[in-house]
């Protein structure tokens, strides 16, 4: 069995996942910047900037808070973790089946912004439904 | 599966919350274990069996099978 890993192991690691992200906020919004889009850039930075100060938020209340801020913040027990990758697995057979159905409607003259936004979004909601179900089922 | 963790728990004066805390799960998932709605791992059911002091036997019952 793993050995559970110790404080300092994790904080290490959490602040590790939160530079990553800095990181990769850093690198979308620079794309927008370079192909002339300084609102797409400017809508990363806010968007990202808050999704990383939720999940610190949520690092902070930890254990106390209720589950979706204990799945937030990574500090779930077995149960939430299955429930959690089941309602992944949920969102990942939406996308696939939002794609099949957007390429359908690129062939109607649909962007491929929207079919991106679709995809995504179908993605979140189906996921988030999944999730709640599952903890209220038990 | 069926299990006498609600009574246990109950004689030893704990809450769910309580019982969460001592074996690092939340009380949901105490919860959910009681009422038969989550089967736990088996490290967890070890854990709980350790807790009041007994084996997994005398805590988790197999469900009778209908025919």
């Amino acid at each position: 069995m793993k050995k559970p890993a110790t404080r300092k192991q994790q904080i290490i690691r959490r602040v590790c996942w939160i530079l990553i992200a800095l990181i990769l906020i850093d690198l979308i919004a620079w794309a927008g910047y370079a192909s002339d889009r300084p609102s797409f850039a400017r809508g990363v930075f806010i968007g990202g900037g808050v999704a990383i100060a939720l999940v610190v938020l949520a690092l902070v209340i930890g254990r106390r808070g209720p589950t979706a801020i204990r799945v937030f913040s990574g500090q779930i027990d077995e149960r939430e973790l299955a429930i959690k990758n089941q309602a992944l697995a949920h969102s990942a057979v939406a996308m696939l089946l939002t794609a099949a159905g957007c390429e359908v409607g690129t062939l109607y003259g649909m962007p491929a912004l929207a079919v991106a936004g679709s995809v995504i979004a179908m993605g979140v909601l189906v996921g988030v439904a999944s999730f709640i179900l599952q903890t209220r089922r038990g | 599966m069926d299990n006498d963790i609600r009574e246990r728990r109950e004689a030893a004066g704990l809450s769910q919350a309580a019982l969460g805390e001592a074996l690092h799960v939340s009380r949901q998932t105490i919860n959910s274990i009681e009422t038969g709605r989550y089967d736990p791992s088996l490290p967890l059911a070890f854990a709980i069996a350790r807790h009041f002091h007994t084996t997994i036997e005398e805590v988790f019952h197999e469900e009778a099978r209908h025919p």
